[in-house]
């Protein structure tokens, strides 16, 4: 049933061999190394030689010598590569944690902005209510006001849609369909998706904190890590493991939606397996079930883009329903599943008596954190409000560490790291054996940490770029060890790909990802390298070099080992700092020139865009791609001004018209937009 | 070479307070210059195998990051490279000051340089008697998967991706492959 194309590849799991150390010199003059060579070799050539055994030992040695020369060279390539890899996975890793620390700065910034872009107080009521941080509404009115977001009989669907109809009661067969219709690329019709999530959502409000999961009558249930929108590793997963259903349970440990471009597919696919099993299919709310992340990890965008007029409602109705997620699950009363970890404080009793709902924001709860507050104090926060929170927030937020002790998570921005010992205390404060948590992403799709006692499972393949990491899941079965299953969701190969094809495109793209960063922030960069260059030789020390970057960029990367990918030098070993944007620059359609201070701006542009996109489409009302000149003018210039640069309205219009995308008074953003891009000088005409 | 800040008083006779000289040494200068830089270049590489940002990296690492750093240890080289390493206390992982102290040592005597390429070439040679300038990808599994210092099926298939020559089918025609096993990577 499930299409063909979705071709599963069962990896096996990487094992790392044992070293061992049998050697033979070649020459005598190391004394420490005399090991005796096993017989090996020696009945290997006695079969083919019948000289007598001395030289019969000796043509021996020189052959295993000779084979333990290539070995070695060969380790020490190999050795090479496997640093390039892990050197990439840390640029990932660090772009991808240095994002989320800006969270709410980023959050803070863009509500800001629509309030001082529209002016007109209705737009403005319209464009907050799509971001709005103030959900105080509980209880008749909370729910009198989703009902009314939820109404999918406000819709009407044209006789031209030619994609899935879904009607109450929900049903198998309807699941088969939508699966067939997201195969193709196919979008729900906004008026089923309502429908969905209104079942969906009453079903959820009946649900506790934390989720009973029994393995009593299906005697298994399989957990589901990080899947982040893509529907590709949820299609091998039911492959490899088949759909649910009562006989085969699943728990999805948070983190569906987000970063992927089928989220809302893979979210209603979900939905709807857990409306028609609702007692074999356990959702857990991940730290991107939240609408603050939404914002910057793309599933606001995917809304807008895929139900335009829709989306406000939606969106609205999503954040809702987030509130109502189960935070947790647990298997037969001694394995805790939860998306992020625990903490010092985590405690059962305590969590259960929360009314989840509350949060809905987990990461900036509206009740706690006054919404126009720049110079918000923590410490101004009730003591026991303080500690509610926390239950919940790491749970969603924390990630654990190799060291004993509990400390908040500021690579992250919320939760905590908790340490061995942590694990240790919670386990056993609750009779639990092990906690299964999900948060991080995984080179082979799981990881073991604590004595084994903690697991994480991510299930989104190739997560930061094709060949960066293998999915996994887990199965629980009752009375047995666990089940681990990895996977990778790709189209073209069949074969596992060697060390040397891994590492080429996981780095490829991670040196551009950094690239990009150069040449987005090119202004100040050189403005800093130019300060360590009094003499104008156009070369500074690596030490320096090393050290703006840094600096300038806010990353901690191995910037020595990766220097020879990214700058010449000199034979000196200085480098020639301009080749930091050698490969790159950024550019605009027009090849009118620009000055230093335009410049500026536009690498400001090109740094925010996906920012600016969000804006301009959450202005846009209409979906029609343009806004007003005023509108773009206020938007531009607000950023210019939150970056510290003093740009002035002309300015700002001067570079538009320059572009000459002024018609009539109106931007075509789209246009505008993609006027910004960093290319490959040779692409250059 | 000295700087002289101040009129100096070379013959140091009595009289007004003598102005200090300073000192200095270019040649030690820019040799603590290189000692700092390379402090540095092997803090970070130690540093992208520290997961928990704790100054420790797990041993089976080591031999990833001691060759990244340029030395061609064969495996039981390694091994004593780790027991110098290694705290008892703490067999599962290495710290960067043990680290770095052991490192030093070794880039400073210039050990576990590894072969030059010549020797390489004889080392194919040995294995070639009848010098037809090419091994097959039989022989090849014969002597690295079960002698010396075996491959596992892993390496042995990364091997075999750069090892065989496309044009020639199934063999290895080795004086060309050694420019490839020898592959410098810069600084």
């Amino acid at each position: 049933m499930l299409s063909e194309k979705w071709k599963c590849f069962c990896c096996p799991p990487i094992v790392k061999p044992p070293r061992r150390g049998v050697i033979v010199p070649m020459d005598s003059t190391r004394p420490e190394h005399e090991r005796q060579i096993q017989t090996q070799a020696h009945q290997l050539l006695a079969q083919t030689q019948t000289s007598p055994v001395k030289p019969k030992r000796k043509k021996s040695d020189l052959t295993l010598a000779a084979v333990v020369i290539i070995q070695t060279w060969f380790r020490r390539r190999r050795a090479l590569y496997e640093m390039r890899r892990k050197t990439a996975w840390t640029i990932y890793q660090n772009i991808e944690y240095a994002g989320e620390q800006d969270q709410l700065k980023l959050y803070n910034f863009f509500l800001e902005l629509m309030q001082a872009v529209t002016k007109n107080p209705h737009d403005a009521q319209v464009v907050a209510k799509v971001l709005r941080r103030n959900s105080s509404l509980t209880g008749l009115v909370e729910e009198i006001e989703t009902e009314n977001l939820a109404a999918a009989e406000v819709i009407s669907v044209e006789p031209s849609y030619r994609g899935p109809h879904i009607h109450t009661p929900i049903h198998k067969g309807h699941f088969e369909a939508l699966i067939i219709a997201f195969q193709r690329g196919e979008t729900l019709h906004a008026h089923y998706v309502f429908l969905i999530l209104q079942e969906l959502r009453n079903i959820l409000k009946r649900l506790p904190n934390i989720n009973i999961v029994s393995t009593h009558q299906s005697k298994c249930v399989t957990v589901v890590g990080d899947l982040h929108g893509s529907f590709a590793d949820l299609m091998v997963i039911f492959h490899k493991n088949g759909l649910p259903s009562n006989e085969n349970p699943y728990i999805f440990n948070g983190d569906i939606v987000d970063r992927g471009f089928q989220s809302i597919e893979v979210f209603l696919l979900i939905s709807v397996a857990f409306i028609v099993y609702p007692n074999n299919v356990y959702l857990n709310r991940g730290n991107h079930e939240d609408h603050v992340l939404n914002l910057r990890y793309g599933f606001m965008k995917e809304i807008i883009y895929k139900y335009k007029s829709n989306a406000t409602r939606l969106l609205r109705l999503m954040e809702n329903i987030y509130s109502w997620l189960p935070i947790a699950s647990l298997i037969d009363d001694h394995i805790f599943v939860t998306h992020g970890g625990i903490s010092d404080i985590t405690d059962i009793k305590k969590i259960n008596k929360i009314k989840r709902h509350k949060y809905v924001s987990v990461l900036s709860p509206s009740f706690i954190i006054p919404p126009n507050e720049d110079q918000f104090q923590i410490s101004s926060i009730p003591n026991d409000i303080l500690l509610e929170w926390r239950q919940i927030l790491d749970l969603l937020w924390s990630d654990p560490k190799q060291t004993d002790g509990c400390e908040p998570n500021t690579y992250r921005g919320g939760g905590c790291y908790w340490g061995p010992d942590v694990t240790q205390q919670v386990l056993q404060k609750h009779n639990w054996s092990l906690l299964i948590r999900s948060h991080e992403c995984k080179e082979e799709g799981f990881g073991y940490s604590h004595d084994k006692k903690v697991l994480t499972i991510f299930s989104a393949s190739n997560y930061y770029a094709a060949g960066s990491n293998r999915g996994a899941y887990v199965k629980v079965m009752t009375n047995q060890p666990l089940v681990i299953v990895q996977f990778m969701s790709t189209r073209t190969s069949q074969r596992t790909l060697t060390l040397w094809e891994r590492v080429s495109y996981v780095e490829d793209q991670a040196i551009k990802n950094l690239a990009e960063k150069f040449t987005a922030n090119k202004s100040r960069l050189m403005h800093e390298f130019q300060l360590f260059d009094v003499q104008n030789t156009g070369r500074i020390s690596v030490n320096d070099w090393c050290d703006v970057v840094t600096r300038v960029l806010d990353l901690q990367l191995p910037w020595r080992t990766l220097k020879s990918r990214l700058v010449d030098t000199d034979m000196n070993g200085n480098v020639v700092y301009e080749s930091t944007f050698r490969s790159r620059e950024l550019q605009f359609t027009s090849s009118v020139s620009t000055n230093v201070r335009r410049e500026s701006l536009c690498q400001a542009i090109y740094r925010n865009k996906d920012l600016l996109e969000t804006v301009f489409r959450a202005i846009d009302k209409d979906n029609s791609g343009v806004i007003s000149m005023q509108e773009f003018t206020e938007v531009c210039t607000f950023l210019g001004k939150h970056n510290g640069s003093t740009l002035d309205e002309k300015q700002i219009m001067d570079l538009a018209a320059s572009i000459d995308l002024n018609k009539n008074g109106v931007i075509d953003f789209n246009e505008f937009l993609e006027a910004f891009r960093i290319v490959d000088t040779g692409d250059r005409l | 070479m000295a700087t002289i800040d101040e009129e100096t008083n070379i013959a140091g006779e009595a009289g007004p307070a003598v102005p200090r000289v300073t000192l200095r040494d270019p040649v030690r200068e820019s040799e603590e210059r290189a000692n700092q830089a390379r402090l540095k270049r092997l803090t970070e590489a130690f540093t992208i195998f520290d997961q928990e940002a704790n100054n420790t990296i797990p041993s089976t690492e080591l031999g990833t990051v001691v060759r990244s750093l340029g030395l061609v240890p064969t495996e039981g080289e390694l091994q004593d490279v780790l027991s110098e390493m290694s705290d008892d206390s703490n067999p599962e992982s290495i710290h960067l000051d043990r680290f770095l102290s052991v490192m030093n040592v070794l880039l400073k005597d210039r050990r576990y340089q590894g072969e030059p390429e010549s020797k390489i070439l004889r080392a194919f040679q040995v294995l070639d008697p009848d010098n037809n300038g090419f091994i097959s990808e039989e022989e090849l599994r014969n002597y690295l998967c079960k002698e010396g210092e075996p491959f596992n099926d892993e390496e042995f298939q990364d091997f075999m991706t750069i090892a065989l020559d496309d044009e020639s089918g199934g063999v290895c025609t080795y004086k060309e492959f050694i420019q490839n096993l020898v592959v410098e990577d810069n600084d």
